[in-house]
């Protein structure tokens, strides 16, 4: 089966450079160069991941985002400029799952959209009993981690972090994600948490923690646990 | 106006001033006499059919009616004369100076008494009215000067309204000075003061005041010197509201312009970056392409990312200068920070050894970590471009007294002493840059920027053993923001 992406973006060459590139890969692409126009083709026909610029002539890209998610979970990547992280954030706090900042290369995007199509069941993930991103095993009921078959002495905490971001492996969970899904709705400004266990779990998890491979920062942003591409 | 044409004027005007006294008072006494004239030839007219106490009584008005104008010395004088006249020409025996019987004696006491109780009386109604009079003027001058001045526009403008009111509110010639000339203090000159700073001094020529004596002038001269240092005060206020409306309108342009030239400079090159490699990687699957045209390719998208570089690096360094830069701050890990970028740079060392030391108790500090993320990308960029390959990079995180350094080390050839500095500054390039590496001239003066937007800085230092230091420093003073024992456990719970 061919996966179809909307493209909304306002800019005829970049909607060129996408449709050309997307094509090359095999994807079919539905454009839409506005938000309205874009949310009326995901009325008519629900596509399996939407590519999303954020500046659109007729409002923002937050606003089809939050439309998108009132009806459907539907992967949604950012195209968005490299300025604007805190743009990034709000776009991944309401409901997008991943962003690509611009310029992109062709490659990068192309991952990213891969990982967000394979993240599309993935809002099943929690229930499974089993979750393995790269050399990690993690079994959410025993609550047991192994790293390259060994297993791995968590606090809960540190479970809850790690269970988080896997089940949301590939993409970045932004700060306020993860305090509020691992501590609670008190805690989401509270970033020194995230910062001192994150370092913790850096310890017990990678191979050399000065050069994580596996739990990876964006600055100002979030948190990634990085999927096997 | 010369110093000594001044005072011949002010001369002028107090001789002038005194002169007027004294024909005043002459006015007065013969306005005196002629009342006495009067009422004698009236009295003297009905003396054959009136008595002697409505003759009396003529005359008691006379003396009343001068009182009501003039002072007491002309009132005294006009009712004694009168009192004389009256006696001569009225009363029996005529034409002498006489008194017919005890009782007229008493009755004639009696009124010069009334006359001259009356005349002290008015006196004192007058010198009240006058003090009226004159303090409702000085009231309605100051009110005059106060609303004059709270038109005025320039500090020019100003002195020159406030010199013409004092003008006429002391008579003669008056002058404002404003600015912190030190001029002697003295009777005739009054401080301008705004809080305790003198800011200015009023110099009055003339020692005469119209009405009121030396205590009141002092006041009144106080009150005025009060008024112009709240025009002045008020001036001062507007210009610096207006500057302050001036930056921020200065602002908001150039921050629209910052933004229409990122997003219609990158909008562009975003499509040239994504097509160029969408096209290389075709052309890399494809057997049949060329070698020359894979270049030609990879040229494009390099150039494009360069060109991209270059147009952040701008806009950054703009941002930053200007202020215009709203520092994102959040407690961060700057150890976590180093691994970031390093983990992203991992693929680009190629047989360099990379070390970090860092201690593991390394407190949090409040920085903008896409800021900060930026400024060790462009020194490790740096070191990368400009150091021999596989040289070690070192890199050490330690914290100091009110600040946290990282240090990023290279075993390069270093900076000369004379350019330690000059490498901050916009678009220089070091005199290891070659023309064609892909450098910008802007990465040390942004990393500077971020660093001094922090309330850090940055330095460069010579490196024992050669290469170079580059110390990126931001300062840690709130308490560090850790967990305790007692939190951490309630957080594991």
């Amino acid at each position: 089966m061919t996966p179809t992406i909307l493209v909304i973006e306002d800019e005829l060459p970049m909607r060129r450079v996408l449709r050309t590139a997307l094509g090359s890969e095999g994807y079919h692409v539905w454009e839409a160069a506005s938000k309205s126009e874009g949310l009326s083709q995901f009325t008519k026909r629900v596509p399996h991941a939407i590519l999303l610029d954020l500046g659109l002539p007729d409002g923002t890209g937050f606003e089809v985002i939050e439309s998108v998610r009132q009806r459907s979970e539907v992967p949604i990547v950012v195209i968005s400029a490299r300025e604007a992280e805190r743009d990034q954030v709000l776009a991944l706090d309401s409901g997008a799952n991943d962003y690509v900042t611009k310029p992109f290369r062709e490659a990068e995007l192309l991952a990213r959209l891969r990982a967000a199509l394979r993240s599309a069941p993935a809002q099943f993930a929690s229930h499974q009993e089993r979750l393995e991103i790269g050399p990690l095993t993690i079994r959410p009921v025993e609550r047991i981690v192994h790293l390259d078959g060994k297993a791995v002495t968590l606090t809960p905490t540190e479970f809850n972090l790690l269970h988080v971001m896997a089940r949301r492996a590939g993409h970045v969970v932004t700060y306020r994600q993860l305090l509020l899904q691992v501590w609670g709705a008190d805690y989401t400004d509270d970033t020194q948490y995230l910062r001192v266990y994150m370092r913790q779990l850096r310890r017990k998890l990678e191979r050399d923690p000065a050069s994580p491979q596996l739990l990876l920062t964006t600055p100002g942003v979030g948190y990634r646990l990085k999927a096997p591409d | 106006m010369s110093a000594s044409a001044r005072s011949a004027s002010l001369g002028r005007s107090s001789t002038y001033a005194a002169l007027e006294r004294v024909s005043r008072q002459h006015i007065g006494f013969a306005w005196g006499a002629l009342t006495n004239v009067l009422t004698t030839s009236i009295a003297y007219a009905i003396a054959p059919y009136a008595q002697l106490a409505h003759l009396m009584i003529i005359h008691l008005l006379g003396a009343v009616l001068i009182s009501t104008r003039y002072g007491m010395l002309i009132s005294t004088v006009t009712a004694i004369t009168g009192a004389l006249a009256f006696d001569y020409f009225c009363i029996p025996p005529i034409f002498a100076f006489a008194l017919p019987d005890p009782h007229s004696v008493a009755t004639f006491a009696g009124i010069m008494l009334v006359a001259l109780l009356v005349c002290w009386l008015n006196q004192g109604v007058r010198l009240q009215r006058a003090a009226a009079h004159a303090s409702e003027a000085r009231t309605r001058a100051l009110c005059e000067l106060s609303l004059d001045l709270s038109r005025v526009t320039s500090q020019k403008e100003l002195s020159g309204r406030a010199e013409q009111h004092l003008g006429k509110l002391f008579g003669g010639e008056a002058r404002v000075v404003l600015g912190k000339i030190a001029l002697k203090a003295g009777a005739s000159t009054q401080p301008i003061r705004i809080g305790d700073d003198e800011v200015g001094q009023i110099v009055i020529g003339s020692d005469q005041l119209p009405h009121g004596k030396a205590a009141e002038r002092r006041l009144l001269l106080a009150a005025c010197a009060d008024h112009v240092a709240d025009a002045l005060q008020r001036l001062t206020l507007t210009e610096a509201a207006q500057r302050a409306k001036l930056d921020a309108d200065l602002e908001r342009n150039r921050n629209a312009l910052l933004s229409a030239v990122s997003h219609d400079m990158k909008t562009p090159l975003a499509s040239i970056l994504t097509a160029g490699t969408s096209l290389l990687s075709a052309a890399k699957h494809d057997e049949r392409s060329s070698a020359v045209s894979r270049d030609l390719l990879e040229t494009i998208v390099q150039e494009a990312e360069r060109m991209n570089d270059l147009i952040t690096n701008l806009l950054s360094v703009t941002r930053l200068e200007s202020g215009a830069a709203a520092l994102n701050k959040a407690p961060e890990a700057l150890d976590d920070l180093v691994f970031g970028v390093l983990s992203r740079f991992s693929g680009r060392f190629e047989g360099r050894r990379v070390a970090v030391d860092a201690p593991s108790d390394l407190p949090l500090v409040q920085v903008d970590p896409v800021l900060c993320d930026q400024v060790l990308v462009n020194l490790l960029e740096n070191v990368l471009r400009y150091t021999p390959q596989r040289s070690p990079i070192d890199i050490c995180i330690r914290q100091v007294p009110a600040a946290v350094e990282v240090d990023v080390c290279d075993r390069g050839p270093g900076f000369l002493p004379a350019e330690r500095e000059k490498v901050f500054d916009k678009f220089y390039r070091g005199a290891a840059a070659g023309r064609n590496d892909g450098g910008t001239g802007l990465g040390l003066t942004i990393c500077r920027a971020v660093a001094r937007a922090h309330g850090g800085d940055m330095f460069i230092f010579s490196r024992e053993g050669g290469g170079a230091i580059v110390r990126f420093s931001l300062p840690y003073t709130a308490a560090p923001p850790h967990l305790g024992f007692g939190e951490s456990r309630r957080l594991e719970a």
